[in-house]
């Protein structure tokens, strides 16, 4: 089985302990098929479809991939992977899952992979410095304003999350995904969405107390450091952050906007066969693989981790318990109600493209190198022909 | 280390491929049969292509397998990552053969090639194969427990190691380098420059040994302590072996024994060839020997050197001969005899000295000058042999 951790993230999936997620599926696995030797990987996503046809070239490649839905499709659509709506498997499974996420994990090509968990963007805190974590964009540049660093980043975990909050993800999704513009908005609602995004994020900024990262990995350190107080975070390095903060790590969702809730940004993990398989590993795999929607093991999944959802729509998730699995879950209904750009689907190779240009832009506008007005345009101008 | 079995184990499972089998089958059989026919007895034309190095029918045979396999619409993959390792054994063959052996003498080529470019070569393979199944990352991320303060990765271990280990075999050149060098600018003795040479490679293998220690994490104040209660142990227990290196590093520092230079030892002039850390080697030219002496002994025991301030030694030979001829005809028949030997030295000038009298021979002693003192013995035995050969031909008894 190999791991495929999203982008950035690949630094959390090194440590061992950080496949806690999946610790409860391979142990009832085993327990099942105590003769089976699973061998798990993790393989950087930069460079996954050049190792995959490598492996594939000498009949090496995995049995079981654990990865991002949009990964999976475009490596169903090269033919890396197997699509998965042919297999018996699949069809036991489908019911178990909510519509909308099957319809994240199907391209023309098929079905690219089974659902597993989701993992969302929420607010990262140092509990002893932030008693209560803002609940809004004002109170957070407030915090910023009394002495407690913040710290954002421009990448779609670090900052995207804002753009819903102040109403411009209408006027993002096709800029992203290259899809025509929502019929209920006009040009004109666009710019001036996109403009209250930009001078707030600038507003933002211009609070001393305000950190620009480079990415996650250094939101982490920084909050782990005792550097910053208040980050976004991705719930997969929640993990990561209480062994190294104990009970100083407060986690919250993010805050809301004048133009509503914000749009966390949501993965769902999924798992996708490899093509190199005969045909005892692949039948092991799939029985892997809907061993994973297992209500117990799902169940397991949530609790043990406290960093995902379970993706199977029958489980329920005990919030009452756990501040951290209401903030998901608060997270999850936010995204649901809100988070067109990443429910939508979407060209992968063009969001490749524009996610490097829209937060070298967003990053000129924080530091003050363009105005806002003229980050606006600038946005307007990636946006696709109507 | 039950993880990283498991991981080897795991590996098993890609046999279980046809595709996997389709490549590794034929090379496997390839390979055995190479092996068989190179028992064959070598007999005409044919029996020369056995004589190739087995490296070349093997990439040979690679490349027709992928062939095949890619005519039959089958994964080569294996077969040509198996290919680059042939054809890079063969390409390290020909770079020794070739290009090496024009600049470097047998022995350092020999040293150079079976410490540094074969096991690196093997390391580069094992590396690559473990890449090719599994993955290299992860097994470098194994965690190995906690060591001095530091949390060991296998991947950090390994680095370090390999690190230390080409510092130890592959500064022999760099280190000779920078000596010739040094020499080359200051002037200073041959001795000298072995010593440099030595206490380069010291020097940047204790800065290694300190880097290794820093990069492993390792808690200097853990160290400083387990070393200062292992001292007591060492004191006690192998105390010959930290005295012998001690005393190298001293006598490195002092240059009273150099590589390079002529001394005495049980009798005989040998060169030091090597002085190592434990033990000094010395060359022994009448029997062509090696001999391995402690560094200990150099520094308890007066050592003789003909090579402290120059290299020349005094040598000299005792005879008897017939007291019928007059003492002054042979004192000056003797120092005519060593001043026509080529090897000995006209200044200080041979002295041929009547030593006792005797009833019937006088006892004589013939002292000459060589440059080289690890010719004396050869030099003494052609002045003997030429001795012979004059007294003969003026009708002289032989000399006793």
């Amino acid at each position: 089985m190999v791991v495929v951790p999203t982008g950035s993230l690949e630094w959390l999936q090194r440590d061992g302990k950080d496949r806690i997620p999946w610790t409860p599926l391979l142990q009832e696995y085993q327990r099942l098929h105590p003769g089976v030797q699973l061998q798990v990987s993790v393989l950087d996503e930069a460079h996954l479809e050049e190792t995959l046809r490598r492996d594939r070239s000498r009949g090496l490649g995995p049995d079981l991939l654990v990865l991002r839905a949009p990964v999976a499709n475009a490596l169903l659509q090269q033919g890396l992977v197997e699509r998965l709506d042919d297999q018996p498997a699949w069809r036991r499974s489908q019911p178990l899952l909510e519509p909308a996420l099957v319809e994240r994990v199907t391209s023309a090509a098929g079905v690219a992979g089974l659902p597993v968990y989701n993992l969302f963007t929420l607010a990262c805190f140092n509990h002893q410095v932030v008693p209560r974590p803002p609940a809004s964009l004002d109170e957070l540049i407030g915090l910023a304003a009394s002495s407690r660093p913040i710290g954002v980043a421009v990448d779609p975990i670090g900052i995207w999350w804002s753009a819903g909050a102040l109403g411009a993800q209408d006027a993002m999704v096709p800029i992203l995904t290259g899809n025509p513009r929502v019929a209920s908005t006009s040009p004109s609602a666009d710019r001036a969405a996109l403009l209250a995004w930009l001078t707030w994020l600038r507003q933002l900024t211009l609070q001393s107390r305000v950190d620009i990262a480079s990415g996650p990995r250094e939101l982490v350190e920084g909050l782990e450091s005792g550097r910053l107080s208040w980050i976004p975070c991705y719930s997969a390095s929640l993990a990561h952050l209480e062994r190294s903060m104990g009970q100083r790590l407060g986690v919250a969702p993010l805050p809301v906007g004048p133009a509503g809730p914000p749009t966390p940004f949501s993965t769902v993990m999924v798992m996708a066969l490899g093509s190199d398989s005969s045909a005892p590993q692949r039948r092991l795999a799939l029985e892997l693989s809907e061993l994973s929607l297992d209500p117990l093991v799902q169940r397991e999944i949530t609790l043990q981790s406290l960093m995902v959802l379970p993706a199977n729509r029958f489980v329920s998730v005990p919030v009452a318990s756990s501040g951290r699995l209401a903030a998901l879950e608060q997270a999850q209904r936010q995204f649901d109600q809100r988070s067109k750009l990443f429910k939508a689907s979407y060209s992968a190779d063009r969001l490749r493209r524009m996610q490097p240009l829209v937060e070298d832009l967003l990053w000129k506008v924080m530091l003050g190198v363009v105005t806002p007005q003229q980050g606006t345009e600038a946005l307007l101008r990636l946006s696709p022909p109507s | 280390m039950s993880t990283f079995l498991s991981e080897i184990q795991g590996w098993l499972a890609f046999l279980d491929r046809l595709p996997v089998l389709l490549q590794l089958l034929p090379v496997g059989l390839l390979l055995l049969g190479l092996l068989r026919l190179r028992r064959l007895p070598r007999q005409g034309r044919w029996g020369r292509l056995l004589d190739l190095p087995l490296v070349v029918p093997l990439l040979v045979g690679q490349v027709l397998i992928a062939l095949v396999l890619l005519a039959l619409q089958q994964r080569v993959g294996l077969v040509l990552l198996l290919g680059q390792f042939s054809l890079a054994w063969l390409l390290l063959r020909l770079a020794e053969r070739q290009l090496l052996a024009r600049w470097l003498p047998p022995g350092t080529l020999q040293l150079v090639s079976t410490r540094l470019l074969r096991p690196l070569f093997l390391l580069v393979v094992v590396l690559q194969g473990i890449d090719a199944l599994g993955s290299l990352q992860d097994l470098a991320a194994l965690p190995l427990g906690v060591w001095f303060g530091g949390a060991i990765r296998l991947g950090d271990l390994f680095s370090v190691l390999l690190v230390l280990y080409l510092l130890l075999v592959g500064l022999r050149l760099p280190a000779a380098g920078v000596s010739l060098l040094v020499q080359r600018g200051l002037g200073i003795s041959e001795g000298s420059r072995r010593a440099l040479d030595q206490i380069l490679q010291y020097v940047i293998f204790t800065l290694g040994v300190i880097w290794a220690m820093g990069r492993l994490g390792f808690n200097q104040t853990g160290v400083l302590a387990i070393a200062g209660g292992l001292s007591v142990g060492l004191g006690f227990g192998i105390k010959e072996v930290f005295s012998n290196i001690v005393s190298g590093l001293w006598l490195l520092i002092e240059g009273s024994v150099r590589p390079g230079e002529v001394l005495m030892h049980e009798g005989e002039a040998c060169e030091v060839r090597r002085l190592g850390p434990r033990a000094t080697t010395l060359w022994r030219g009448g029997d062509n020997a090696e001999v391995v002496v402690p560094n200990q002994s150099f520094f308890t025991t007066a050592t003789t050197t003909y090579t402290r301030s120059d290299r020349m030694r005094r040598c000299s030979l005792s005879l008897g001969v017939s007291a019928r001829w007059s003492p002054a005809q042979i004192v000056t028949l003797l120092e005519s005899i060593a001043a026509d030997h080529p090897a000995v030295l006209n200044e200080p000038a041979p002295k041929a000295r009547l030593m006792e009298f005797g009833s019937e021979r006088y006892g004589y002693k013939l002292s000459f000058s060589i440059a080289d003192p690890l010719t004396a013995a050869s030099v003494t035995a052609d002045l003997r042999l030429a001795i012979c050969r004059r007294f003969g031909d003026l009708g002289m008894d032989p000399p006793a």
